[in-house]
């Protein structure tokens, strides 16, 4: 009875990951089509759309504005998030749960609500739109990513430690800098690239906000309306797909790494 | 020879919204002897250690290391070191960056800073492990590093947050000797936390026994278990069998009195009974009680029935039940190579000496 019903949970599990996954493989694939139209039989294998990426300059511009959000705002939700993990995991103070909910929130907030009143704030108080503004949206998305990595390696963080520390006469700030930080310094690298990641593909915000300067999502978006540029255009998410695997990969390692390391499974005993 | 004392606390409380962790303690602790706080969980034992480490600030109170008050004066600053309970060993330094950890103010010279780590780990048995991962070492390494990492300091005071509880029974007992080895060679003030009473009765010069926030009792080993000022001491530290009793007569020497079961017994007066008190109790030892076959009643000789016996290899516990008492009566004697085991029932005769009777409030 339990084999027959572990085969249907199975296919199902198959079925379901199929559903998921299988249309992303198709970017790959048919990045690599000689023929324009996408659609099978493909022809023959190309990599020409790969080497035509090289040569177009409004795609290096979006690639480097993407890079400098998502670095700005990697840094600017991290050094936050340390902040804000450090004071949730180690004081109890008045209006704690409901705080950390209100981080939680972009969680869950629709995007598009995100994206349009930040814009009426923002060309309302006539800040204005650039990359500035692109960066400031994804530190806002990022933040709850963030602040999940990093509580969960700094909740593991033993207080003996920062008391032996200041026991052998050192101050709050030196303790911080040789213990604390590179006992969670794993989590803090894994919200790093947690959050490249996000601001990197994120497209909603960067649309409303980006301005005249379109970041990598904007611009991919602008070259969909162009049916012939829809190979290259494949062969960039292609490359990009590849990529966040690997960061996001790198990331959940260095967080497990992080929360043995600050002793909850290889603890004490 | 008056030894100067190192540590005073003086009226020190410290409340937790309405729990009184400590309340009014008064304490002085020698220069160079091995000090054990002793007492059940929750008796302030650890706040008043984590007070004197600067951990914790008194309510009210004030703590005195080397006749400076300590007052304001943050943990970083003041010359202890702490060993804690679980040994804090940082997870991401090896041991010799571990021991080092303190040194990084001194600003020493690499050879000074390594010979003198070598010999940190000299002292605890670790020599030439200072390679080692933090987290290859066993429970005992663990600790024997966290004592290099104090030591290492030279504090005028090492403080010991129950360092023993972790260990298993034999290592446990290897590391109180070890831990009184040490002590001596080093000469510095130890102070253990612990709710063990067989370890603070074989590593102290002075124990303070402690329950509910207040000391009941600092004394040597000796005398808290000959002379325990209390029924809580008494009964915390060894077996101890208590007899009622009523006062007839108490001068400053001597109190006379009629105990359940015993008759008219006249006892020392140690001090522990208000004068005014009518109804008292008597402690005695369990190896303080003699027992023989038979049914005799005499002067200091009560005629009872074996309950129960348990043999303990060295000695036997005999529970022997007494007309006018309602608990049996604990009686334990060593055995010999002829001993023999006294059946439960059998009709025996309890002696004591009234000199071993301690009159307690």
């Amino acid at each position: 009875m339990t084999s027959s019903r572990g085969y249907g949970i199975t296919a199902f599990a198959f079925i379901y990951l199929g559903f998921l996954y299988l249309p992303i493989f198709f970017l790959p694939l048919f990045s690599f089509n000689d023929g324009v139209i996408v659609a099978f039989p493909i022809e023959s294998f190309s990599t020409r759309w790969y080497s035509a990426l090289m040569n177009i300059d409004a795609l290096h511009d979006a690639l480097w504005n993407s890079l400098r959000v998502a670095v700005s705002t990697s840094i600017l939700a991290t050094i936050l998030g340390v902040f804000g993990a450090r004071a949730f995991t180690r004081y109890r103070f008045p209006g704690r749960a409901p705080l950390i909910s209100f981080v939680m929130v972009p969680l869950v907030l629709p995007e598009i609500i995100v994206a349009i009143s930040l814009l009426i704030v923002l060309v309302k108080s006539g800040i204005g739109l650039s990359l500035v503004s692109v960066t400031l949206g994804h530190v806002l998305l990022c933040m709850p990513f963030a602040m999940a990595v990093l509580i969960s390696s700094f909740e593991g963080l033993d207080q003996s430690l920062e008391e032996a520390s200041f026991d052998l006469g050192e101050s709050a700030a030196w303790t911080f800098w040789r213990v604390i930080l590179p006992i969670v310094a794993p989590g803090i690298i894994a919200s790093l690239l947690i959050t490249f990641t996000i601001s990197l593909d994120e497209f909603i915000v960067a649309f409303f906000l980006a301005g005249t300067d379109p970041t990598l999502p904007v611009y991919i978006w602008s070259q969909l309306r162009f049916a012939a540029r829809l190979p290259t255009v494949l062969a960039l998410g292609s490359i990009m797909l590849f990529a966040s695997f690997i960061l996001l990969w790198l990331a959940e390692m260095l967080r497990r790494k992080s929360q043995a390391r600050s002793g909850r499974s290889g603890g004490f005993i | 020879m008056t030894v100067p004392n190192i540590i005073e606390i003086n009226g020190v409380s410290r409340h937790f919204g309405p729990v009184r962790a400590l309340d009014g303690v008064d304490m002085k602790i020698r220069e160079g002897e091995f000090f054990s706080l002793l007492g059940p969980s929750g008796c302030g034992k650890t706040t008043l250690l984590r007070m004197i480490a600067g951990f914790d600030d008194p309510t009210a109170g004030e703590v005195m290391i080397a006749g400076e008050a300590m007052t304001g004066v943050p943990a970083n600053l003041r010359p202890t070191n702490m060993v804690f309970q679980n040994y804090a060993i940082f997870p991401h330094l090896n041991v010799g960056k571990n021991v080092a950890y303190g040194l990084r103010k001194m600003r020493l010279a690499p050879d000074e800073l390594k010979s003198r780590v070598s010999s940190a780990l000299e002292m605890v048995d670790l020599a030439g492990l200072e390679d080692r991962g933090a987290e290859e070492l066993s429970g005992g390494q663990r600790q024997r590093v966290a004592l290099a990492r104090a030591l290492i300091m030279r504090p005028k005071v090492l403080l010991l947050d129950e360092p023993l509880s972790a260990l298993d029974k034999k290592l446990r007992e290897q590391m109180q000797i070890e831990l009184r080895r040490l002590q001596r060679s080093v000469g510095i003030t130890f102070i253990l936390v612990t709710h063990d009473q067989h370890e603070a009765l074989t590593m102290s010069d002075r124990i303070a026994v402690m329950f509910n926030g207040k000391v009941d009792q600092v004394a040597s080993p000796g005398e808290l278990y000959e002379r325990p000022a209390s029924r809580d001491v008494a009964g915390f530290i060894g077996g101890m069998n208590f007899v009622d009793a009523a006062v007839k007569k108490q001068t400053a020497k001597q109190i006379t009195v009629q105990a359940a079961g015993l008759g008219t017994v006249v006892v020392a007066n140690g001090g522990n009974v208000s004068d005014d008190a009518s109804d008292i109790v008597l402690g005695i030892r369990p190896e303080r009680l003699s027992i023989s076959r038979g049914n005799r009643a005499g002067k200091n000789q009560i005629a009872g029935t074996i309950s129960d016996a348990a043999f303990f290899g060295e000695v036997t516990h005999y529970y022997v039940d007494l007309p006018g008492r309602q608990e049996p009566l604990a009686v334990s004697v060593s055995n010999s190579a002829e001993h023999e085991t006294l059946p439960a029932g059998a009709r025996v005769t309890i002696g004591f000496d009234p000199k071993s009777l301690v009159p307690l409030d």
